[in-house]
């Protein structure tokens, strides 16, 4: 090891290490090293992680409207341990917030903002605000549909300010609308202006702390700590340390476990319900109680008079006593803001649990995420992801059917005010046919329609039904037998399906032609002209189609229902094996289906979730 | 014992650094080097699938078809699909071959004249006989011949260009 001890003097001589290691580990802590501490040392280590994990990121970033999600998703699908690293970054911003915010605590607490470590404190706090501004900024960068529309609220705010909110939020959006110029602000702010200006304020900060060295514990008199001094290294090292590892570890779970979210691209059409991330909730549920000219008080007023109270609070609490007894107003206050935000959060985060849209706005998220991050495999075009999305049949067919036909037809248990057609739940699987054979004027089915009145089946045995639900099931393919000679013929004509019905060609008896049923073609008739004198004819008050919508829009809604088998759950209806009707109250009049009836939606309870 | 106690400490607190330190650094330098052994920009180069087995004629006479590079992919971004050239393809002793059809002269396009049997340049009278060597004419070299191998059915060519107007084929 004499090698060792001849290199660290080599050094030494060179560099002068030993006077800086000296430095930066011999400090005396008075009073003795404190888990107290281990805050702020944890705050810096986990944006060290942030420097590392973002230097990474930015390497595999594009900021731009038509790349930036989609070189997200290919670092997120392509890159070895990209999720990792991405999910490292994430996780670590939301422990940043944290930690700060908890350091900022027990300094306070503690009476640490006190004479003659007032700089400190402020310098704190500017910290603190960099980390929420990097927090904001770099939400937006994977332009997707939470980062896209939560910062659009933050902007907006911006936009509401006296005076001067519309040029501020023109220079914050960096244009007139987001866009390009949005993300390359955004991105500029984030990884450079930020991290030099946090770099700096925390060279300030440590100057000063070592300046002033620690705050103990306000019960402990002077002589008590002059009895027991020890030295920075090791202990007080070693509890950084395990606190730092505790942490780090967690964050390795997270990323692990949970990976970063990346909710479908941005798209400026949508209604996505914007929630910003957990530590910004309670801002956020501050809004819905100031509308009109007082909603400044919610976005500026009361945040402002937060932040403006801790600036000022070595200035206001200026007594030479750190004890709790001489401060308890001050205290009283922290306290008090603190249940504010705890309480604001709780009521944010208990609203979003409790209200159906959200949930059901959810499982469109989750199934538009999973979708564009399927496409994405295959190469986004050079036109975007929103724009890859858009042209997406599914995708683009569950946005029409929204705006075109959720208005009448219930879906998934999405119930329409009024109801007029029938529900769509799993429309054309084998349950649906099945459950139109047995209880057509259900007022889940045609009951509220012009259509209503065909003969139930319900009394057949369960296996000839069965045969009449793969006879009708079978229609759709372009090879399918026809009725005669077809092994079903002679239950075809004892239920004297004929009678209304032609299979054969498209033409119109009483009811529709079945002809091709369920094929593509035949869905899309419907869409087209269900008044068409081979479908419902006389008997259809349903829109037609053809005009209103774009050849794009109508294929996309046939490509869209013929999914809907797919994608159902089991419980949508009542299995083909079950036995005998479902009975169905005539409720011609109630104007939406009974709660219990409704159906689960496909994708099983929601996950908690906080965002 | 004191001193026994402060060296576990510093034990203990470089095995907690190292460990930190490595469960943040592993992940970041894999995402680093990713890109090693990966084709992350594809169409430039490679090899390109230009048509079935069955469309080059079985008698050995040349088939001209286009190179269309299908989908090339930058990393996240697949561009539309998109024609860099053609090329000329012929069955010989049971291989295919595939000759540019860029003259080596000066760049103008080849054609094959079937009555001839032989290809032959347009714009400065250059021609080439059925291997691709210079019949007559003012090119300083014969054809290109490209790489060519047969996957499932389908011929697929290393397609590029090479130098105009030099006597050596170097890519250009």
């Amino acid at each position: 090891m004499s090698w060792l001890k001849d290199l660290e003097a080599a050094l030494d001589e060179r560099l002068g290490t030993r006077r800086l290691l000296h430095e930066a580990l011999e400090e005396p802590v008075p009073g003795g090293a404190s888990w107290a501490y281990v805050l702020g040392s944890a705050t810096l280590i986990v944006f060290g992680v942030q420097v590392v994990t973002g230097l990474v990121l930015a390497m595999y970033y594009s900021p731009s409207a038509t790349d930036a999600w989609a070189s997200v998703a290919y670092l997120e699908r392509e890159v070895t341990m990209g999720s990792v690293v991405r999910g490292l970054h994430h996780h670590a911003a939301g422990a940043m917030v944290a930690l700060a915010v908890l350091h900022l605590l027990q300094v306070a607490i503690f009476g640490a903002y006190k004479r003659p470590r007032e700089a400190n404190w402020l310098s704190g706090l500017g910290l603190l605000g960099l980390v929420l501004a990097f927090a904001l900024t770099g939400y937006l960068l994977p332009w997707d549909q939470t980062g896209y529309w939560a910062t659009k609220v933050a902007t907006s705010i911006a936009g509401t300010l006296p005076v001067i909110g519309p040029m501020a939020q023109t220079v914050a959006q960096g244009g007139n609308d987001y866009g390009s110029l949005t993300l390359t602000r955004f991105y500029a702010l984030h990884v450079i202006l930020l991290p030099l200006a946090t770099g700096g304020l925390i060279g300030v900060h440590l100057a000063l702390f070592r300046k002033h060295g620690v705050t103990p514990h306000p019960s402990k008199s002077e002589a008590v700590l002059a009895q027991r001094v020890e030295p920075f290294w090791p202990k007080q090292v070693f509890f950084d340390a395990v606190f730092a590892a505790v942490v780090i570890a967690g964050l390795v779970y997270a990323a692990l476990k949970i990976g970063a979210p990346l909710e479908a691209p941005a798209d400026p059409a949508s209604n996505f319900i914007a929630r910003p991330e957990w530590y910004f909730l309670f801002l956020f549920q501050l809004l819905k109680y100031f509308d009109g000219p007082l909603q400044v008080v919610g976005t500026v007023v009361i945040p402002g008079a937060a932040g403006a109270f801790l600036a000022l609070l070595p200035f206001l609490d200026r007594g030479p006593s750190r004890r709790f007894r001489d401060r308890k107003i001050f205290l009283a206050a922290l306290g008090g803001g603190l249940a504010g935000i705890g309480a604001l959060t709780g009521l944010a985060l208990r609203h979003d649990r409790h209200d159906p849209t959200i949930h059901a706005q959810k499982l469109v998220a989750k199934r538009e995420s999973d979708r564009a991050k399927a496409l994405a495999a295959a190469g986004v075009p050079p036109a975007g992801a929103a724009d890859m999305m858009s042209h997406d049949p599914l995708t683009r067919g569950e946005r029409v059917f929204a705006k075109e036909c959720a208005s009448c037809h219930a879906l998934e248990g999405q119930n329409p005010k009024e109801p007029k057609g029938p529900e769509l739940t799993a429309y054309g699987s084998k349950a649906w046919i099945l459950q139109v054979l047995r209880d057509p004027d259900s007022h889940r089915l045609y009951g509220r329609t012009k259509a209503e009145g065909m003969k139930s089946f319900a009394q057949l045995p369960a296996a000839d039904l069965e045969r009449l639900v793969d006879f009708l099931y079978e229609r759709r393919q372009p090879d399918a037998p026809p009725v005669e000679g077809h092994p079903a013929e002679a239950l075809i004509e004892a239920a004297e399906c004929g009678n209304c019905h032609d299979f054969e060609e498209a033409y119109g008896l009483e009811g529709p032609a079945l002809f091709k049923y369920g094929s593509a073609e035949w869905v899309l008739g419907m869409i087209n002209d269900p008044g068409a004198s081979h479908l419902y004819g006389e008997m259809n008050d349903m829109p037609a189609f053809e005009r209103r919508l774009s050849d794009e829009d109508r294929q996309a809604l046939v490509a869209f229902l013929a999914s809907l088998e797919a994608r159902a759950n089991r419980q949508a209806w009542p299995s083909v094996n079950d036995e005998g009707p479902v009975p169905t109250p005539r409720t011609k009049t109630g104007k939406t289906a009974p709660p219990g009836e409704s159906p689960p939606p496909s994708e099983g309870p929601p996950p908690d979730s906080d965002r | 014992m004191a001193e026994d106690r402060r060296t576990i400490l510093k034990v203990l607190t470089s095995v907690l650094g190292t460990g930190a330190a490595a469960a943040i650094a592993g992940p970041a330098l894999q995402a680093v080097l990713s890109p090693l052994g990966k084709v992350t920009v594809s169409g430039s180069g490679g090899w390109v699938p230009v048509c079935n087995l069955e469309a080059v004629p079985e008698d050995g006479g040349p088939v001209n078809v286009q190179v269309v590079v299908a989908e090339p992919k930058d990393a996240w971004t697949k561009m539309p699909p998109t024609t860099v050239g053609a090329v000329f393809l012929m069955k010989k002793a049971g291989k295919v071959v595939a000759y540019s059809t860029v003259c080596p002269h000066l760049g103008c396009g080849i054609d094959y004249q079937p009555a001839a049997g032989q290809f032959a340049c347009p714009c400065h009278e250059s021609s080439f006989d059925a291997e691709g060597r210079v019949a007559a004419g003012p090119s300083p070299r014969g054809m290109d011949e490209l790489e060519t191998e047969i996957k499932d059915g389908a011929v697929h060519v290393r397609f590029m260009k090479f130098k105009i107007g030099s006597a050596e084929k170097v890519p250009a």
